[in-house]
Order: C-alpha cells, then structure tokens, then sequence
C-alpha cells in the first residue's frame, strides 16, 4: 500500500496555491488547506481564501497577485501553518517575508539563460555582416 | 482509521467537521448523479506504473553554490521561525488592545443591542404620531360625514314640505278632477250648461258672442264659421249685457 496519512503530523494547516481557470487558462487562488497530505487540492478542500495569483501576464506584462495579510498572520502565527514554496516566493516578493532561496536560484538560471540568448543572437547577427563584409572584399 | 472518517472523506461528508469552520467559497454544484469524484486513488490499488519507480535524481550543482544555498536557507528558516512569532506576537497585542476578533464581536453585539433599542423608540414614536393622525382625519372625516347627512337631512325636510303643499294643492285641484266615476255626471252637466269660450271682450269688460251660442241647436248651423269682417264697425249686438239703447231709437 501507499504510504497513508502519518497522524502524528496530521493537522497542521497548509497554505498553498489552488489550480483554478480553463484550459490553457491557469489561476490561482491561495488558500488555506486542512493538511497538506490531503492528495490534490480541490474545492471541497479549502478552509479559507487568502489570496489569487494570476501567472500569465497582463497587457502591462504584468503578473498581478493579491493577499490577504492579516489573514494570512493570522494563520501563520496563530495557526502555525506550512506555507508552500510558491507562497514563500510570492511573500518574498512582497516585502513581508525575506527573498526565498529558491527566488535567487531562479534568478540566477534566469539571467544565465537570457545571457545566452543575447549571446547567441549576436552571434547569429554578427554572422551574416560578417560574410556580407567578406564578399565585398573578394 | 479514526481519522479517515473525519479527514480523508470531505467530499462525501456533507456536514463535515472541517466546512464547519468556514464555508467554502467556490461551491460546486453537482445535482442529482453528478458527485464530484474522490480526489487520488484509494490506497488499496496500486501505483501506476509512471511512478512505481520513479527515482528523482537531484541536478548536480556547483559546491559553493550548495554551500550559499544552505546558508541561505538556514538563515531563511530562521527568519520565517521568527516571522511566525513576531505575527503571533501582533495578534495577541490587538487582542489585548482590543482590536482582536472577540473585542470585535463583542462590539458588533453592544451596536446590534443598541440599534435594536433605537427601532423599538423609532417605533414608538412612529406609532404615536400614526394614532395622533389617524385621530384627526377621524374626527375629520366624521365632522365631514356629520355636514353631509346633516345637509341631506335638510334638504329632505325642505323637499317634504314643498311636496306637502304641492299634493295639498293637488287634492284641492283634484275636486273637480274627472275620473272613471264621475264622468258620467261629469258629461251630463257639461252638456246641460254648455261653457263657451269663443268670444271676444273689451276693456270695459263686454264680451260679444258671434255666433250666439246655444244649447241645442235650432235649425242648420252656417258653414261659414270664420270673421271675415271687422265687428267693431258695427253697432255692438250679441252682448251678455244687452247694450244700452240710444235715445233716438226710445223716441222713435
């Protein structure tokens, strides 16, 4: 059998991101969920919404997230809930938390990549001018 | 297993001890033979065979960057240990001041008691100024109803009187009326005394009859009925009073 419910962690609220939207339309409300073993999260699940984020970005290319924060002090002092690793990032992000790690790791493979980009378009600009500057002089 | 039937369930459990905290907000509406189905498998059945195997292998990673990460993440853990006793710590101040949620609901009490007191004054004195009102268009109305009946009354009594004096007149009138009974004493005495109205009178009051008339006709009455002359030319005869003679015609 799978590895079932471990009743000695059981309990302990969990703040995390629910998958809502259409198809090839993801949103995300952050909510409050009883346990965060509790398989997927689905509606008949949630305590408490304490928040949405939108991950594709607007006209302004613009990711827009919403909090509640006193709730969410709430639940996380009082309450001493598990907070999701996207949350983190997302309060991070906001000022009321410190940067995540994972946000620095992120940033960092995201600027490598982009730097290769640029790198490769240059490359794949400087090519031709090149070969157009050779063939005049031959 | 006590706990799979308060936890592992909540989407059959209608009434479950967990939506009891707090509704939830995006209710699906499943009708009748529509249930939204158990989240998972149940755990008697095995794993797919995507994961029954499934070993995650860790992306290498350069050893300072291992060692930034795990300061990093030491000195995050500890920040959020901390974080989580600061807002504990905010939470229990607001009580204490009295901004926390029982402070709260205790106020939203005390306000609900003291508008209800507010309405039931309201009431009252509504009630009053609906009674004081009611009294006067009461007592108006009725003087108008009082004015009317009074009216009719009189004119009824004004009405009666005059029809009293019009039938007294009547029954007076009605002395000569001819009816079924007396008509045939009626006719008898209008053909015993003939009443003639075709004649003509002065001013000194002489009324001249031309034809004569009389009671029973004596020989054939003329065919011709109408003047065709002017009488005042003529000597006045046909008189009721027989005019007086002129002194020529005595001596004569």
């Amino acid at each position: 059998m799978r590895q079932l419910i471990n009743p000695k962690t059981f309990g302990r609220p969990s703040i995390g991101l629910a998958l809502f939207g259409c198809t090839n339309r993801p949103f995300y409300h952050i909510c409050i969920f009883p346990d965060r073993s509790l398989g997927r999260r689905y509606e008949e699940n949630i305590i408490e919404q304490v928040g949405t984020f939108d991950p594709l970005p607007n006209a302004k290319n613009e990711k827009l997230v919403s909090m509640n924060i006193g709730r969410m002090k709430y639940w996380i002092g009082e309450r001493n809930a598990q907070i999701s690793v996207p949350v983190l990032e997302l309060l991070g992000l906001s000022g009321l938390f410190p940067i995540h790690p994972k946000t620095y790791v992120r940033a960092k493979e995201q600027r490598e990549t982009l730097a290769q980009q640029v790198a490769a378009l240059q490359a794949a600009t400087s090519t031709p001018s090149e070969e157009t500057e050779k063939t005049p002089e031959s | 297993m006590f706990l799979n039937r308060c936890f592992l369930s909540p989407a059959s459990s209608n009434s479950s001890c967990l939506n009891a905290v707090s509704l939830p907000l995006f209710i699906s509406s499943r009708n009748i033979g529509r249930r939204t189905p158990k989240p998972g498998k149940p755990p008697i059945l095995p794993p797919a065979k995507k994961v029954l195997y499934k070993v995650v292998h860790p992306p290498w990673m350069k050893p300072e960057d291992v060692k930034e990460l795990l300061w990093r993440r030491h000195a995050y853990n500890n920040a959020v240990v901390s974080l989580r006793k600061v807002f504990k710590r905010e939470i229990e101040a607001k009580e204490a001041a009295g901004l926390g949620i029982e402070a709260l609901r205790v106020r939203e009490k005390d306000e609900l008691n003291e508008l209800i007191l507010e309405n039931e004054r309201r009431n009252q004195e509504a009630t009053l100024k609906r009674e004081r009102q009611e009294k006067e268009e009461y007592e108006k109305i009725k003087a108008e109803f009082l004015g009317e009946i009074g009216k009719k009354l009189s004119a009824e009594a004004e009405n009666a009187k005059e029809k009293t004096i019009e039938v007294k007149k009547m029954i007076e009138i009605s002395q000569t009326f001819v009816t079924k009974d007396n008509l045939d004493d009626k006719l008898k005495e209008a053909l015993e005394k003939p009443v003639v109205f075709d004649y003509c009178i002065d001013l000194n009051g002489n009324k001249f009859f031309d034809p004569v008339p009389m009671k029973y006709v004596e020989g054939t009455p003329t065919r011709q009925k109408a003047r065709v002359f002017d009488r005042s030319l003529v000597q006045p005869r046909n008189t009721e009073t027989p005019p007086p003679q002129p002194a020529s015609a005595t001596s004569m």
